[in-house]
């Protein structure tokens, strides 16, 4: 079990450094001045030079190196100028719209994907297990910036019962209660866009997983022992069809950035997603970079909190059965 | 994986539901490759008609706001995303070859080294980092090409790998080995042919990918400004959607989604081909 989490821990961390040793040698090797870019193209002239004195670009490579190592061990990842405040106070302020928009998404999807792949597994081959086969191919294939447009287009634009973006009405006064609803109106479509490609993962990998346990011999035998069905799912089969989903969503994370990018976007969702976009538009380097360090290291986290979890419920990794 | 050329045939005759997504992406295909003949005006010309048009007869899928034929746009679009998507698979599969092929034939350290390396850059958020990328060195379309390219490889490792795995260990190989030919020989002759086969259903996912971070970078506005793209077209719709105009989302987000879900279909009726067993219990 150590070695197993020692493993993945050293995964997560060559992870950071990784990106962390890409985003340095790219922003050097890429056409233009590393001080721009490392400023953001909305700089002063003095603002650069001040930049090439903080980043050490007149020193050799290798202390530049060192330098930006330890500017962001002690979590400086820049300063945006087009926010005139550091990098990371600018992300860790979008971070909660994010992490509600993701968390209500992985929620849903879980729900409704679990659910739904045991319905179809039940009747494998059925026409029930067709319908939801070809109602996951489309989930799966459709792109999440189209569905969100489309969303808008029916649901806020010709039946307007949702808003078209924005996580809260501008100037609403009131409890906490009706500020609540409010945001809860506004969160709907995102997340709907958000959870589509997952719900059909998660439909897909339960429904697949069912029908392989439900062929386990220990099955048929607890049949043969005479338990009911329910007792049958509840102790034998569910336990080893959805454990695996842990992992699963935690590879699923890294895919999800983009539809989180995309989602943001569209629904003026007030996220690092959308923060990413206007980055970009703004050329403010500094902040795409903080991004992509800020969003990798997250990932790496949160894949290996998922391991964790892993080798907590499942005795045979803990045991060391397993690795 | 082994298998005989006449099997393989019979398990195609069997699998009739490969047709389907032959026959839906076969119009995309053909507006790729015939473009030129197809589309009524130049991808990137506006003012051929007026601004916001419906669709009718002069404009089949209608018009944009700067007055430029939608359907011209989609056509050449199936170009654009096609292009990206075969050009950067090829270079996905070529490195998955190069890293895949070593790992699973020597084992061992290589090995080790070479699988932590896929590992990382699996964790590595793609979409951002394709961003990012085409923030420092522009958006060009061959960058971006060679960008998904450069992401999309570590799965088509692992499959290689574990396909070399299995196969390295077969009777003919050991034959062969034992014959005294160079471990050069033997992956190139005898384990690549059995690992190609095995790797397309995998290849069907990357290109479908390919095609979405087409689109999805043109959508964001970071494409290549010189070239029609169906992404752009929805960019550029997404603003028009205010005033009613559900045309210019609709053609072209229906050419994505016939595109991946044709893709998806073809990757699954091809592994149920190759390897009709396993395929029946999912």
């Amino acid at each position: 079990m150590w070695a197993y989490l020692a493993k993945r821990a050293f995964t997560s961390l060559a992870v950071v450094l990784t990106v962390v040793v890409l985003t340095f040698i790219l922003v050097r090797i890429a056409p233009g001045d590393p001080a721009t870019l490392l400023a953001g193209e909305a700089a002063s002239p003095d603002y650069i030079q001040v930049v090439r004195k903080q980043y050490g670009l007149d020193k050799p490579i290798h202390e530049q190196l060192v330098i930006y190592l330890s500017m962001l061990v002690s979590g400086n990842l820049g300063f945006s100028i087009t926010y005139g405040r550091p990098v990371i106070v600018v992300i860790f302020e979008r971070l909660p719209q994010t992490i509600l928009l993701v968390g209500t998404s992985i929620l849903l999807s879980f729900a409704i994907g679990v659910v739904l792949g045991i319905f179809a597994a039940k009747r494998a081959h059925g026409y029930f297990d067709l319908l939801i086969n070809a109602i996951v191919l489309i989930m799966y294939s459709i792109p999440a910036f189209w569905l969100g447009l489309m969303l808008i287009m029916v649901f806020a634009l010709y039946i307007p019962i949702f808003p078209v973006g924005g996580m809260v009405d501008i100037g609403i006064d009131g409890n906490f209660f009706t500020y609540f609803l409010n945001v809860l109106h506004h969160l709907v479509l995102p997340a709907i866009t958000l959870s589509t490609f997952l719900i059909a993962t998660y439909t897909k990998l339960t429904r697949a997983g069912m029908i392989e346990v439900l062929s386990m011999n220990y099955v048929t035998l607890a049949y043969a022992k005479g338990l009911s069905e329910n007792m049958v799912l509840r102790r034998h089969v569910f336990k080893n069809v959805l454990l695996p989903l842990i992992t699963v969503l935690a590879i699923q994370l890294g895919l999800m950035v983009g539809g989180v990018v995309f989602t943001e976007t569209i629904f003026s969702w007030p996220g690092v997603g959308s923060l990413l976009v206007q980055a970009v538009f703004y050329r403010d380097y500094p902040l795409v970079t903080g991004i992509f360090v800020f969003t990798s290291a997250s990932v790496s986290l949160a894949n290996f909190i998922a391991d964790l979890i892993y080798v907590v419920v499942d005795p045979r990794i803990r045991t060391g059965a397993f690795t | 994986m082994v298998m005989r050329a006449s099997l393989l045939y019979k398990n195609l005759l069997r699998e009739k539901y490969i047709l389907i997504p032959i026959i839906i992406f076969s119009p995309i295909l053909l507006a790729a490759i015939f473009a030129d003949y197809i589309a009524p005006y130049p991808p990137l010309k506006t003012g051929v008609g007026p601004s916001l048009t419906e669709p009718t007869s002069a404009h089949i899928m209608g018009t944009d706001q700067a007055g430029g034929d939608i359907f011209s746009q989609v056509v050449y679009g199936a170009r654009t995303s096609l292009y990206v998507a075969f050009v950067s698979t090829t270079l996905a599969v070529a490195i998955g070859l190069a890293v895949g092929v070593p790992s699973g034939y020597f084992n061992g350290r290589v090995d080790e080294v070479l699988m932590r390396i896929v590992d990382v850059v699996l964790s590595i958020p793609s979409f951002i980092l394709i961003i990012f990328l085409i923030v420092l060195f522009g958006s060009n379309i061959l960058t971006l090409t060679i960008v998904i390219g450069l992401v999309g490889w570590p799965t088509l490792a692992r499959i290689v790998r574990a396909q070399i795995l299995s196969v390295r260990e077969r009777e003919f190989v050991l034959a062969i080995r034992a014959l005294g030919a160079s471990p050069l020989m033997i992956m190139f002759n005898e384990i690549l042919p059995n690992v190609i086969l095995p790797l397309i259903p995998a290849i069907m996912l990357q290109l479908g990918y390919a095609v979405l971070v087409e689109s999805g970078v043109s959508f964001l506005g970071l494409g290549d400004q010189n070239i029609m793209s169906w992404g752009r077209v929805l960019w550029m719709a997404s603003r028009s959607i205010y005033v009613g105009a559900w045309w210019g989302l609709i053609f072209p987000g229906m050419a994505i989604l016939i595109t991946i879900i044709s893709l998806n279909l073809l990757g699954d009726g091809i592994s149920k081909i190759i390897n009709p067993k396993t395929a029946k219990r999912g």
